[in-house]
């Protein structure tokens, strides 16, 4: 025994005095869940996203406010009614390992997302290139609307025109892999230890435990102000304040349930920050199961809960109620009048509709906190109308596919925008194209609105595109697919020894280059 | 004794290979599309079909199972579905980890435990035996999570001794919250059952000849009563380190620490097939070669046991 603890000791020793976390100087941010794959065409979170927003560059990006700006591109030109995007490359762009950023390895890391080899989930970013379908079924040898006349020049052509194409452009599935194998070649590909041209540089990865990034030396303009930034996985919420009140962590978003107290605390009022969120939290109906098919029903169901009471009881006050889909940040979104809190008229139409005696109902969610509390309270005001509502709790993976089978009376969930634009929520959750995995699971289905959204796609006016995204917005609403809750706001509170950074519309919009932190008061 | 810990090691084949059968049917009748984890949000049928066929899941359950057995032959679990990475090498990757933290929650939990158990047992009855025993009914009852939020809170949040949580590259300090928290529902186990063990013993003739003789009261106590009265915890203590190997999810989380429980639980939650099968099988084979450890543990503990094939033993963990 006394061996066996000798040895146990010896080995446990050996086994982790190889790696060291980075302390000091280092800018510290938590992430809540550990990163699968840092290879573009394979992001498929907000973790992920987030890391490679700074290790690559897109075309373009998001700014902190959510407009797209020059990134490998230093400029571009919509031509032909906007079906056609040239782009003037920066041609002080560089790898990480120093080779030059061309055209072709935009071509390259573009072929690679839509080859058929791929097996990519993100070829939808970039499957308006005309062409795109052909060279992902394996009958084109190249996509004919894609070209790199020169080093400097990449022309991308589409289909039609798609008014958020640039938007698209500046999505992680479209960012720039430097080329090390043949195109939708998983080998040797960026899982590891990925060559991109971003601001900053993976140096270290350690699975589960932190990520640290240094600035790219390569990189054309300049270095940013802090040497190095630590991600550490932090998966719990307690855990992460603590760390943050450690004095360990630079910036913690701050969750829903420790608002109140962080906001109570005057001292802390000037590092808080706050950002509608381009998310909207919902009750999806399935328009195509039970009652639920009639839309006086859904109607009966908007009008039997007092939306206004959950948002100001149990989210703190801290969101708007969601009159659409849209939300508030955005342009199309508009604040139209809500289904009244009426359970007398909510009872009439169920009555009409031939429920009188109310009917059962399953909702389905995931255990969280928010979810708990608000799914709650809609049982409760729905019982009241005789509908008896059972609630199922299921963890993302099954209920993400009981769900989007349709299989579900009703579901809570929110849908956070990939782009900052109203397009990237109407499209996805009230087109027909899109009806259960690709975003649509109340199964709302209406050729009117699917060809307004068709219109609004392709309508480059932004005046005019944002009326018909209002339009179609309201026409929805009318029809009550969802039980429609609120629009989230976020909080996040800034280290004081850290200065100058913003917190982002999206999540992708914070590249840290002009983030800085104080030498004196380091841990 | 060698041809004793062979024959064991030999039905560990048997019995690994009913762990995997289990692990791979049950994984099976999960609720939930480990494809529907990998694509995120718009994702398209073909795709799904694509990446379904890539990962055989569109093949009859016995061909997979075949499949799965041929692997297994061959100790290759496969790549992550997620990671895309190798599943045996980002084990091994994570157990040093879990390794670390069960080691030191061992020490403590011997350490402590025994210690408190040998004192309540010779101050039987008294205020010593009474705050023993009554510290280990809290230890005993106090949920793993309240107590990590607790300690983080005291000890990092309030007195600023220690770190909250993460690895540290290695620290002792950074390792010390998870220890105790990992160790704090085996030391109340052990100090109860070192005490009741001691009583048993102290009790013996033996005990009472060796105080007649005049040996002093540290050498009967540690000298001949400990030792008699080690065997049911060194039962105890096996199987402890044994889920402290395997099942330290809840302390892994509240810590960030990146070992081989929260690294199971993510494989769990995105439905990753083959870090599962792996997982389960790794943790099957660490809990029993610590059940082997322990019953030739016991020989040493006690010479009366003949480690044989011919006898049973008292237990087999």
């Amino acid at each position: 025994m006394r061996s066996l603890i000798v040895y146990l000791v010896c080995a446990a020793s050996i086994a982790g005095c190889s790696r060291s976390l980075p302390e000091g100087d280092a800018l510290c941010l938590a992430l809540e869940t550990s990163p699968n794959r840092l290879d573009p065409p394979f992001v498929v979170d907000v973790a992920e996203g987030q890391i490679c927003s700074l290790i690559y560059q897109g075309l373009v990006r998001f700014s902190p406010q959510g407009e797209v700006i020059p990134d490998a591109a230093r400029s571009w030109e919509i031509q032909n009614s906007g079906t056609r995007y040239v782009f003037r490359l920066d041609t002080r762009a560089r790898f990480s390992d120093g080779g030059r950023l061309a055209a072709r390895d935009v071509v390259w890391s573009f072929e690679r997302v839509l080859s058929p080899a791929s097996r990519s989930p993100r070829k939808w970013v970039l499957d308006r290139i005309r062409g795109a379908g052909g060279f992902s079924a394996g009958s084109a040898a190249s996509i004919d609307g894609l070209a790199a006349p020169d080093d400097s020049t990449v022309i991308i052509e589409l289909e039609r025109p798609f008014r958020p194409f640039l938007d698209l452009l500046a999505m992680p599935a479209a960012y720039i892999v430097k080329p090390v194998a043949a195109p939708g070649s998983n080998e040797g590909s960026a899982t590891d230890e990925p060559v991109g041209s971003g601001r900053w540089v993976l140096s270290k990865w350690e699975r589960g435990d932190f990520l640290e990034l240094v600035p790219n030396r390569f990189y054309p303009s300049g270095a940013p102000l802090v040497r190095r930034v630590v991600f550490r996985v932090i998966p719990e919420a307690f855990t992460r304040i603590a760390e943050f009140e450690s004095g360990t962590l630079d910036v913690l978003r701050i969750p829903q349930a420790e608002l109140d107290r962080f906001l109570g605390d005057p001292t802390n009022k000037p590092l808080i920050q706050s950002q509608p969120e381009l998310r909207v939290t919902y009750i999806g109906l399935n328009n195509r199961k039970g009652p639920l098919r009639d839309p006086r029903v859904r109607r009966a169901v908007n009008m039997a809960v007092d939306v206004d009471r959950i948002i100001s009881v149990l989210v703190g006050g801290h969101a708007v109620r969601a009159t659409g889909s849209v939300p508030p940040a955005l342009p199309g979104h508009t604040q139209r009048t809500a289904y009244p809190y009426d359970p007398a008229r909510a009872k009439r139409l169920l009555e009409e509709a031939g429920y009188t005696d109310g009917f059962e109902l399953e909702i389905w969610q995931r255990d969280s906190p928010e979810g708990n509390r608000v799914v709650e309270a809609v049982q409760g005001y729905l019982l009241e109308m005789g509908i008896r509502v059972r609630i199922i709790k299921r963890e993302w993976s099954a209920f993400k596919e009981a769900v989007s089978q349709g299989r579900v009376d009703a579901f809570f969930l929110d849908w956070y925008g990939d782009y900052p634009d109203a397009e990237n929520f109407l499209y996805p959750l009230f087109h027909s194209a899109n009806l259960g995995g690709g975003g649509n699971r109340s199964f709302f289905v209406s050729s009117h609105i699917d060809s307004l959204i068709e219109e609004s796609q392709r309508t480059l006016d932004a005046r005019r595109c944002y009326e018909l995204c209002a339009l179609t917005d309201s026409l929805v609403y009318d029809q009550a697919p969802w039980l429609y809750l609120y629009f989230p706001t976020s909080f996040v509170i800034v280290s004081e020894r850290v200065h100058g950074y913003t917190f982002p519309v999206m999540y992708l919009g914070e590249d840290l280059s002009t983030v800085s932190k104080n030498e004196k008061g380091d841990s | 004794m060698l041809t004793y810990a062979a024959k064991r090691v030999l039905l560990f084949v048997p019995v690994l290979l009913g762990v995997a059968t289990v692990t791979f049917f049950l994984v099976y009748v999960l609720p939930g599309d480990p494809v529907l984890s990998m694509v995120g949000e718009r994702y398209d049928e073909a795709t799904i079909a694509e990446l379904r066929h890539e990962m055989r899941l569109d093949r009859p359950i016995h061909v997979q199972y075949a499949h799965f057995l041929a692997g297994l032959v061959r100790l290759d679990f496969g790549r992550s579905y997620v990671t895309g990475e190798p599943v045996a090498s980002s084990l091994l990757k994570r157990f040093p980890y879990t390794l670390r933290l069960a080691v030191l929650a061992m020490i403590i939990s011997i350490v402590v435990g025994v210690s408190a158990g040998v004192a309540a047992a010779w101050k039987w009855r008294t205020a010593v035996d009474f705050l023993a025993m009554g510290t280990t009914i809290v230890g005993i009852s106090m949920p793993v999570f309240w107590l990590g939020v607790l300690l983080i809170y005291v000890f990092s949040m309030k007195l600023g001794l220690l770190p909250p949580s993460g690895y540290g590259g290695g620290a002792v300090r950074y390792m010390i919250l998870p220890a105790v928290t990992l160790a704090q529902a085996s030391t109340a186990y052990v100090a109860r059952m070192t005490r009741s063990s001691m009583l048993d013993v102290i009790g013996e003739t033996y005990i009472r000849v060796a105080r007649a003789k005049g040996i002093p009261e540290w050498r009967v106590l540690f000298g001949h009563a400990l030792r008699n009265a080690l065997l049911p915890v060194i039962t105890v203590v096996g199987a402890d380190f044994g889920s402290f190997l395997t099942g330290a999810v809840l302390t892994e989380s509240i810590f960030a620490w990146p070992g081989l429980g929260r690294f199971t639980l993510d494989a769990i939650l995105k439905r990753d097939i083959p870090t599962i099968q792996g997982a389960v099988f790794f943790m099957a084979v660490v809990f029993m070669t610590i059940n082997l450890i322990v019953d030739l543990a016991y020989a040493w503990a006690d010479p009366r046991i003949k480690v044989s094939g011919e006898k049973t033993l008292p237990s087999e963990g």
